[in-house]
């Protein structure tokens, strides 16, 4: 179905239009969110669509798999398209009251959509190397919009982003060679089928060669120890669009994971990969949390909270690991990654509004929105305890099947991790809670432009209420996405015609560990 | 657990949602509800309380299912047992009491709190119903959470004193915590039993003996009963109650004494069935509810402040609860819950009262209120008496038949400190907290009006609501003395068999008939309470002398401020560490994405057997114009990491990436050549620009040790990488086909619908044309970007030259 293309032709045309339209600042923006929301119900189309009818491939050039690129939509790619677009959209109808004019004549709005290109992109692509060009797109984007205003602080902070993530691209490029020439092939689906015949020295060379993409997904995601390039870089980012970067970048590092080490390398072996993940994952949790303890502005304890809560969903897929727990494990993840896309998003702009009333982000210096506003204090309360896993909102059934799981593969010190992280993220929340919204207010009314920014933040807040009490429809097509992610059977079929033999996981389990026997060596 | 009947109820979630509808209802509609919000919550209260009362009757059991998340096996289901259906009854009647006190009480608050104040309290009556009434742990464990959410914000009502924030943080971190590792106490028995339905596990042999069998029970009850003891204020989380005092009175009766803090015990009830037979069941228990019990018992003797007595006290007795479930005598807790909840509901009511009209709750400042406040007064010596257990009130029926139970239980006898030790330190508890409630009583109602109290006190805020100037409520004294009549009624009736059966009713376990009775039957029991009475009484009168005796117990090291110091260590700890990995410096980023590379991959090398002595490659295959540019490439290198300015090393960086460019003219793809010779310049442009925003080439060059350390990453990163490239060209260690040479691979496609002979250049033009097409939207974007860039500064520029 070349439909699927829509979902980077769109905010490709929409950012040449915006560019086209920036000495028009209005018509620039509604361009900017008509584009979002159009795409937005395509893609929830697509997404029924999908769970109705299985995989939808379209081959680019018409050049058939594994030759050509392919653009698959799987469940998985689906659920992931409708949270970016979700969020792009809130965000389009939030943006218009935080960007500056100076920012809007420094095309924010293109390299808004630059980075919706690359973030859609990454989601949709079936191709290994046309993911690393996603990367590159998605990385002019969002540091086009994080300079955007080119102040010098930003400049200057930009610059430890860029070169990380740049680090980051040549790692990636080294990785694919090594994998490309060890495996042959660039599309995923043949990769998966090759890799599930892959036995001996060559499995065990392919996941020495795969620890240069893990290091690359992991610094994508914000993992232990490779996140130092995150709580510096967030806050800077302007008002409004930092929800779509909290929620959208460090996800597409997960999706990667997911995609990547999850479907796509099946040798026996790849459990190391997964085994080191599930090892940095507890630091991760721990150590971002810690570090949004200590914090004292707003924007810096949710950026460091991004690192503790990329640890909840890098621990789902290190559960995988241990394959009798890989497909609740991974369906854990995926809804813990929808829960995580929609709080972190809705608390950045939550956020936002406190500091729009306040006049600041510094908790020493805030106080009394609840009385100023209770509406906004009502939205952070129910975000934050989502977010800390409180029920009845969506965060705590998320950490619920993931401790869940966690507990029936008996992995208890990952429990204990998660549980601890759970608190300290409790403490942290109500950190903000007790000095911005708790306290008194001088009775000045609060500046009015918070409630034009409260209104698409309530859809987010409300989302994670829906999700935490109407969760099972979620749950279930989280479940059905990671069968399709544990097992692809459907996703190869799609790619490389009914033909095409794929080992499912179990198949592969009952083969010997690797060892490289003397006689063995070429 | 006798066999009922099960019939299905809408009843059931009807009067939980009542509740939670009219707390939306004052979240939504705020300050224009005004007054009306008090009394909205306390029809409600009084609507769930009549729903559930009408429920069908004794053998018979409403119940309600719905599936909620068939994926991880839970059900919205609810059912009324006795018990449950007791406390649910408990929870909405003094809710309804509490309410229309809460009414005239916070009538002089600021209004602008009030919403969230009725919000949270209709939401937290909701949850303790959805506590009673659940018949699945999952949903229990939700309703837990909300008691304690909303019990945070109840607790921080006055939020504008940090004694009340901090009062509020203390009591959700101790419960928060307790409630995260139920939950996962709660997955454990899920686990092993296979279900989470309440009475599922309840009422299945197979699957009680299937968790008492599996070595996972002990941790699954040691989870459990963390939750139960943080919530109910046990030993050693005992300390948050006492400092949730700075809830306005209302909430304190109702939360911290009458309901929220005795979910603990119900939950131990609800678990007595399943767990009960454990052996770690009885000894850590019964520890546990001594240790409470008589600290709680002690320590309220020694307050001053109205309302920590009673925390205390209230400790005390949710002490002597647990050691009751302990010992699996749970023929009368539901009784015991009763009693205490209608004296201690009274007597925090009571202590409301007397704030608002002498400005202090302070012992020693109060006393012969007695003309002034007849009617507390009244309500507040049958209170009294009940709790101190004399008869005819309620509390001596309760204290009699617990010695009666406490005397014959075989469990107490095989407790490993002897039964003697056991009834010793109910007997000495129950005479402190009659001397406690004497001290109560006489204290504040008798003897001299003494003028201590200050209208300045700090409880100003809550001024004159009984002089009559705004009559928003019923009078304060109504709810205190309803539910001390309660007790009283109760007590009288125990003449009859009406109290014995209305016990028996409600009691979570029904297993042997037990004494419950005005008319006292001589025996042990009765020469205990009689006994202790007498004690309480030398006690009260010695309390001056007791008094001067050093209270040795928590005073040096308080656990409410080691538990505060302990989460400021940890923001301490988290600076540490994040100053450890977040320390600004970019070099050390580098270093460390580096490093991950060869350590990860070393060890993923080591795990397959795999080292450099695996590696056949041949190098001779390079033609010498590839030497040529390699050595070329080593030279431009070694210019830029030696470089002393940033201009030096971006033009040497630029050389490195021509020279790269040139290398593809060694595999023929001039195309590929031109993108990375344009890539290049566009990219040395924008280095450029960025280098005209950055402060000069700081002075403090690299020490010494950080040029070793950055060699050797270097180093250690080339070698791994090297190793992993020439490994990854060994043919035994890769396959063979790739999609180039495969039959109808890239080289015949590129010719055939390519048309080109020149593969690379149709792969890259056609085939794969949308990586390229990728790669010029990077471009057309950085060039955005140069552009904003360029703008900036020309306008900072002119702006910096009109100033």
């Amino acid at each position: 179905m070349n439909a699927v293309v829509l979902v980077i032709l769109v905010p490709f045309l929409t950012a040449i239009g915006t560019a086209l339209l920036h000495d028009r600042p209005r018509a620039e923006s509604a361009l900017n969110a008509v584009s979002c929301l159009g795409l937005t119900a395509f893609v929830f189309w697509l997404l029924a669509k999908v769970d109705a009818d299985g995989p939808q491939v379209s081959m680019m050039g018409g050049y058939a798999a594994p030759y050509g690129i392919a653009f698959v939509a799987d469940r998985l790619s689906c659920i992931m398209l409708c949270l970016s677009m979700a969020v792009a959209s809130v965000v389009a109808l939030y943006v218009p009251s935080t960007v500056t004019p100076l920012q809007q004549a420094h095309f924010f709005h293109p390299l808004f959509q630059v980075l919706l290109l690359g973030v859609n992109w990454s989601f949709i692509t079936g191709d290994l190397f046309n993911l690393f060009v996603s990367y590159e797109v998605m990385l002019i984007g969002s540091y086009g919009v994080m300079m955007c205003g080119s102040s010098r602080q930003q400049v200057r902070q930009t610059l430890t982003y860029v070169a990380i993530n740049l680090l980051g691209g040549a790692l990636f490029v080294v990785g694919l060679g090594l994998v490309y020439s060890i495996v042959g092939t660039l599309n995923m689906a043949d990769i998966a089928v090759v890799t599930s015949r892959l036995s001996g020295p060559r499995a065990g060379m392919l996941t020495a060669a795969s620890m240069v993409l893990l290091a690359v997904f992991a610094l994508k995601a914000g993992a232990f120890p490779l996140f130092f390039w995150l709580p510096d870089s967030y806050p800077i980012v302007p008002l409004g669009v930092n929800g779509f970067f909290a929620g959208l970048l460090t996800k597409v590092g997960i999706y990667s994971l997911l995609r990547v080490f999850v479907m796509t390398f099946r040798q026996p072996g790849n459990e190391f990969a997964l085994g080191i993940l599930l090892v940095a994952s507890a630091f991760t949790m721990v150590v971002g949390v810690l570090g949004a303890l200590c914090q004292w502005e707003i924007r810096r304890v949710l950026s460091w909270h991004i690192v503790s809560q990329v640890g909840y969903m890098v621990m789902g897929i290190g559960l995988a690991a241990d394959a009798g727990i890989a497909t609740a494990a991974i369906a854990a993840t995926i809804f813990y990654v929808v829960h995580h896309i929609v709080v972190k998003a809705s608390l950045f702009l939550v956020g936002g509004i406190a500091e729009e009333i306040s006049g600041s982000g510094r908790l020493k210096e805030m106080g009394g929105v609840a009385l100023a506003a209770p509406g906004a204090a009502v939205l952070f309360f129910v975000a934050a305890l989502s977010l800390a896993g409180m029920p009845p909102f969506s965060g705590f059934l998320a950490k619920l099947v993931l401790v869940r799981t966690a507990l029936q593969g008996s992995h208890f010190w990952i429990v204990a991790a998660a549980v601890a992280t759970s608190f300290l993220t409790l403490l942290s929340m109500m950190k903000i809670w007790s000095h911005a919204f708790w306290g008194g207010w001088h009775d000045a009314p609060p500046r009015p432009l918070w409630r034009r920014m409260a209104a698409p933040a309530s859809v987010l807040v409300a989302a994670t209420v829906v999700l935490g009490l109407w969760a099972q429809p979620f749950l279930r097509l989280a479940s059905d996405a990671a069968k399709g992610v544990v097992d692809p059977v459907d996703y190869v079929h799609a790619v490389l015609g009914p033909e095409a033999r794929l080992a499912t996981r179990a198949e592969v389990a009952r083969l010997e560990p690797v060892t490289f026997a003397a006689e063995d060596r070429p | 657990m006798a066999p009922h009947s099960t019939i299905p109820s809408n009843v059931l979630p009807a009067a939980l949602a009542l509740p939670f509808a009219v707390a939306a209802l004052a979240a939504l509609l705020g300050r224009r509800l005004g007054a009306v919000a008090g009394w909205i919550v306390a029809a409600a209260a009084a609507g769930s309380f009549l729903l559930l009362l009408d429920l069908p009757g004794h053998d018979a059991v409403a119940s309600f299912r719905v599936p909620w998340l068939p994926e991880i096996g839970v059900d919205f289901a609810l059912r009324a047992d006795p018990f449950g259906r007791f406390f649910a009854l408990l929870v909405s009647g003094v809710g309804f009491f509490v309410a229309l006190y809460a009414i005239s009480y916070m009538a002089d608050g600021d209004e602008r709190r009030m919403p969230r104040f009725w919000g949270a309290l209709a939401a937290f009556m909701g949850a303790m119903l959805g506590i009673a009434l659940s018949d699945d742990l999952l949903l229990l464990f939700l309703f837990w959470e909300i008691t304690s959410l909303s019990s945070f914000l109840l607790i921080g009502h006055h939020d504008d004193e940090p004694a009340a924030r901090a009062g509020a943080l203390l009591a959700l971190q101790v419960t928060a915590l307790g409630g995260l590792v139920l939950a996962v106490g709660v997955l454990l028995v899920a686990q092993v039993t296979g279900t989470f339905s309440i009475s599922g596990i309840a009422g299945d042999p197979a699957r009680i003996q299937a968790l008492l069998d599996s070595p996972l029970a002990p941790g699954a009850l040691g989870c459990i009963l963390v939750g139960v003891f943080t919530k109910s204020a046990q030993f050693p989380f005992h300390f948050w109650l006492p400092r949730a005092m700075v809830a306005p009175t209302p909430v304190s009766a109702y939360l911290h004494a009458a309901t929220m803090v005795k979910a603990g015990p119900f939950l131990l009830g609800r678990m007595l069935p399943v767990f009960g037979q454990l052996p770690m069941w009885t000894p850590v228990l019964a520890t546990v509810g001594l240790v409470t019990m008589l600290l709680g018992a002690w320590k309220a003797f020694r307050e001053t402040d109205l309302k920590a007595i009673l925390a205390r006290t209230t400790g005390s007795t949710l002490g002597f609860l647990t050691l009751l479930y302990g010992f699996g005598a749970a023929e009368q807790d539901a009784l015991q819950m009763l009693n205490h909840a209608l004296y201690k509901g009274a007597l925090f009511l009571v202590a409301g009262i007397v704030d608002h009209h002498a400005h202090t709750r302070d012992l020693r400042r109060l006393g012969g209120l007695r003309r002034e406040l007849p009617l507390p007064f009244l309500a507040a010596v049958l209170a009294g008496l009940s709790m101190a257990g004399v008869p005819p009130l309620l509390g001596f029926l309760v204290k009699e038949s617990f010695y009666d139970e406490l005397l014959h239980s075989d469990a107490v006898s095989g407790f490993a400190l002897g039964r003697g030790f056991v009834v010793a330190a109910c007997v000495l508890a129950n005479v402190f907290v009659a001397a406690v409630a004497a001290k109560f009583v006489i204290g504040t109602f008798l003897g001299e009006r003494r003028e201590g109290a200050s209208r300045g006190g700090h409880h100003a805020p809550h001024a004159h609501v009984d002089d009559g100037a705004r009559p928003a409520g019923p009078p304060l004294w109504v709810s205190p003395l309803a539910l001390a009549l309660g007790a009283l009624a109760l007590g009288l009736l125990g003449a009859t068999d009406f109290t014995g059966h209305l016990a028996e009713a409600i009691a979570s376990r029904r297993s042997h008939p037990f004494h419950v009775s005005l008319i006292p039957t001589p025996g042990l029991p009765l020469w205990l309470s009689m006994g202790g009475m007498a004690m309480a009484v030398a006690l009260y009168l010695a309390r001056g002398r007791m008094g001067r005796i050093p209270d040795l117990v928590e005073t040096h090291h308080r656990p409410d401020r080691l538990w505060e110091r302990m989460v400021a260590s940890l923001a301490v700890l988290g600076e540490e560490v994040s100053m450890r990995w977040q320390n600004g410096s970019l070099r050390r980023y580098l270093a460390a994405t580096l490093l991950s590379v060869p350590v990860l991959a070393g060890l993923a090398l080591a795990r397959a057997g795999l080292s450099h002595r695996d590696v056949v490659v041949s190098l001779s295959e390079l033609p010498w114009f590839g030497l040529f540019l390699c050595v070329l490439l080593g030279i431009a290198t070694m210019i830029a990491v030696t470089a002393t300015t940033r201009l030096q090393a971006s033009i040497a960086t630029t050389t490195v990436g021509f020279i790269v460019s040139m290398l593809f003219v060694v595999y023929r793809s001039p195309d590929i050549l031109l993108t990375q010779i344009l890539i290049e310049t566009v990219s040395t442009i924008f280095v450029l620009l960025v280098l005209l925003f950055m402060p000069g080439f700081p002075r403090r060059d690299m020490s010494a040790p950080g040029h070793l350390g950055a060699i050797a990453v270097a180093t250690v990163f080339s070698l791994v990488v090297t190793l992993l490239l020439l490994l990854s060209m060994t043919p035994g260690l890769r396959e063979n086909a790739n999609i180039a040479v495969r039959p109808g691979g890239l080289l015949s496609l590129a010719l055939e619908k390519g048309g080109g002979a020149n593969a690379v250049n149709v792969i890259i033009v056609d085939i794969r044309s949308l990586d390229t097409n990728g790669e010029i939207t990077v471009l057309v974007a950085v060039g955005l970007c140069v552009y904003a860039l360029l703008r900036a500064r020309r306008a900072r520029s002119e702006g910096g030259a009109g100033a």
